[in-house]
């Protein structure tokens, strides 16, 4: 079953493209990083999965239902690129809230905020109003809000910006965790070391278009790195590569 | 993580809106513009305490006003006034509720859970509203008994007002927050104040004989009858005449734009596109 689906999809901000005729399906229990250069379209094609924005041409489909109906987005957690939360909740009150908001509640919920409270690293921080978080802290609540009910999707935008060291091996680990359970994982980052560790598929964006997709083996060649075929894949432009030149971008990551 | 995630129910848009919407309410209750609110309330019950409290005659254009007539013309002015202090006040509270969330980008986190816009911007204007009713209406209780108390006027036709400023206030609400998406707070709160005026003079006006033409005409014919419902919830106090057909058409249509305001509201949030 798929789980991420964009049935070539055009974005048009103004008069800017930001996605051209993209065909990307994401089957349920893979992790597909999205990679591309500032501009590429990765965002817009998060905001497009969670209905945030319309494409203005194509279809989308979470698990087969339009992102407007809002059952596309149950057992989803989503961890954006600048988390902004109500800055005067303090973070158990947002969890709280959260928690709620996807059917928990009573001792059940509780349970599950201080299990995510602790596994962040945020239990003696929960009573500390969002407002006057760091950007790293606000990171780890994003991450908290995103996990609660340990979520069949998850969809991170640059889930490791603004994180030190510790909060980049913290990030890595929750989300190998998440794979490991077979979670669906759509990863829009930068950094491609991280993504290389914690992804099996990639899916490269160029100028809105898919420059190159597929399982990391098939992405690179023998002994290149993902930040070398990442180079090639962009500098030599969208189906330069003969690597690519076989990759369907509607096969993509399937 | 997994093996001790506990069960969860399914989540209902009835469940959510009263989560969102006590959310919302708190949140405008620990801003400013929550300060501003509860203010306002604070300003209009002393006015009524201070001008309850004044003895001796009025003079207009240098005549003694018959002490009878003013003494029943206060009620309904002081009301009335407060009404549209509050009114405006809950314009104040309104223009920031949803705007602040869409501006801060706060909005995002919540419409990636399994809400509804349309759940969603409902409860922002519940919560929100809320907090005005609840300062406001507060106000308007406290100046009830003032008038009741000093000056004998009957607590019904102060119970209409106050369903009728709920109303209105929720008109004035859903306005303010459908203009605050395109304006900014100044410009909204300026229009919103503005627009209240406009439409209570011409419905002051009209029942007082005068006629329109135009876009003024229509503003007052089809505009949300905010003037004109609060004089006729009022009227006990004033033993104006009023034909029942023409105060159950006003008042449908008072109802009539609680759900016009609100529907455009919806539509325009469900239309917006966060970037």
């Amino acid at each position: 079953m798929i789980a991420f689906e964009l049935a070539s999809v055009s974005k048009l901000y103004g008069g800017r493209r930001a996605l051209d005729r993209v065909n990307l399906a994401v089957p349920i229990g893979t992790a597909v990083g999205l990679l591309g250069p500032n501009g590429a379209g990765k965002t817009t094609a998060l905001r497009l999965l969670l209905g945030f924005v319309r494409p203005s041409t194509g279809g989308v489909r979470v698990r087969g239902r339009p992102p407007s109906d809002p059952r596309s987005r149950e057992g989803l957690g989503y961890v954006p690129e600048r988390p902004a939360f109500a800055p005067r909740m303090t973070i158990r009150e947002l969890l709280r809230l959260h928690g709620g908001l996807i059917g928990f509640d009573g001792d059940a919920l509780e349970h599950e905020m201080d299990a995510r409270l602790v596994e962040t690293g945020l239990r003696d921080r929960a009573q500390e109003r969002v407002g006057g978080l760091s950007k790293g802290l606000l990171q780890r609540v994003a991450f908290a809000q995103a996990l609660l009910g340990d979520p069949e999707l998850l969809l991170l935008d640059e889930p490791t910006s603004g994180l030190d060291p510790l909060g980049v091996r913290d990030a890595r680990d929750w989300i190998l965790a998440a794979r490991e359970r077979g979670r669906t994982l759509l990863v829009s980052s930068h950094v491609l070391t991280e993504v290389e560790r914690t992804c099996d598929h990639v899916v490269i964006l160029h100028e809105g278009r898919i420059a190159a997709s597929g399982p990391l083996g098939e992405v690179l060649l023998a002994g290149e790195s993902l930040e070398d075929a990442y180079v090639r894949i962009v500098r030599g432009g969208a189906g330069a590569s003969p690597q690519n030149a076989g990759i369907s971008a509607s096969e993509g990551a399937a | 993580m997994s093996e001790t995630a506990p069960a969860k129910r399914g989540i209902r848009p009835i469940r959510a809106f009263h989560l969102l919407a006590a959310e919302a309410f708190q949140d405008s209750l620990r801003s400013r513009l929550g300060l501003a609110v509860a203010g306002c309330a604070l300003l209009a019950l002393v006015f009524v305490d201070r001008c309850t409290s004044l003895e001796g005659s009025f003079v207009l254009n240098g005549e003694v006003v018959d002490p009878g007539m003013s003494a029943r013309a206060m009620g309904p002015i002081l009301f009335g006034w407060v009404s549209l202090f509050l009114l405006a006040a809950s314009g104040l509270v309104a223009s920031d509720g949803l705007a602040r969330p869409v501006a801060d980008g706060s909005i995002a986190l919540w419409l990636a859970r399994p809400v509804s816009r349309t759940v969603y911007t409902l409860a922002r204007l519940s919560g929100t509203l809320a907090l005005a009713i609840s300062a406001g209406g507060g106000a308007l209780v406290a100046a009830a008994f003032l008038l009741h108390a000093r000056r004998g006027f009957a607590l019904e036709p102060a119970l209409f007002a106050g369903l009728v400023y709920a109303a209105s206030a929720a008109i004035v609400s859903a306005l303010a927050m459908t203009l605050s998406l395109y304006a900014p707070r100044v410009v909204t709160l300026f229009v919103v104040i503005l627009w209240i005026l406009l439409v209570v003079v011409a419905n002051v006006a009209h029942l007082f004989g005068a006629s329109f033409s135009g876009w003024f005409a229509a503003l007052e014919r089809w505009g949300p009858p905010l003037g004109t419902a609060l004089l006729y919830a009022m009227s006990g106090w004033v033993s104006l005449p009023l034909d029942a057909h023409d105060v159950a058409l006003v008042m449908l249509r008072l109802v009539a734009w609680m759900g016009l305001s609100a529907a455009l509201l919806v539509l325009s949030v469900r239309r917006l596109e966060l970037r």
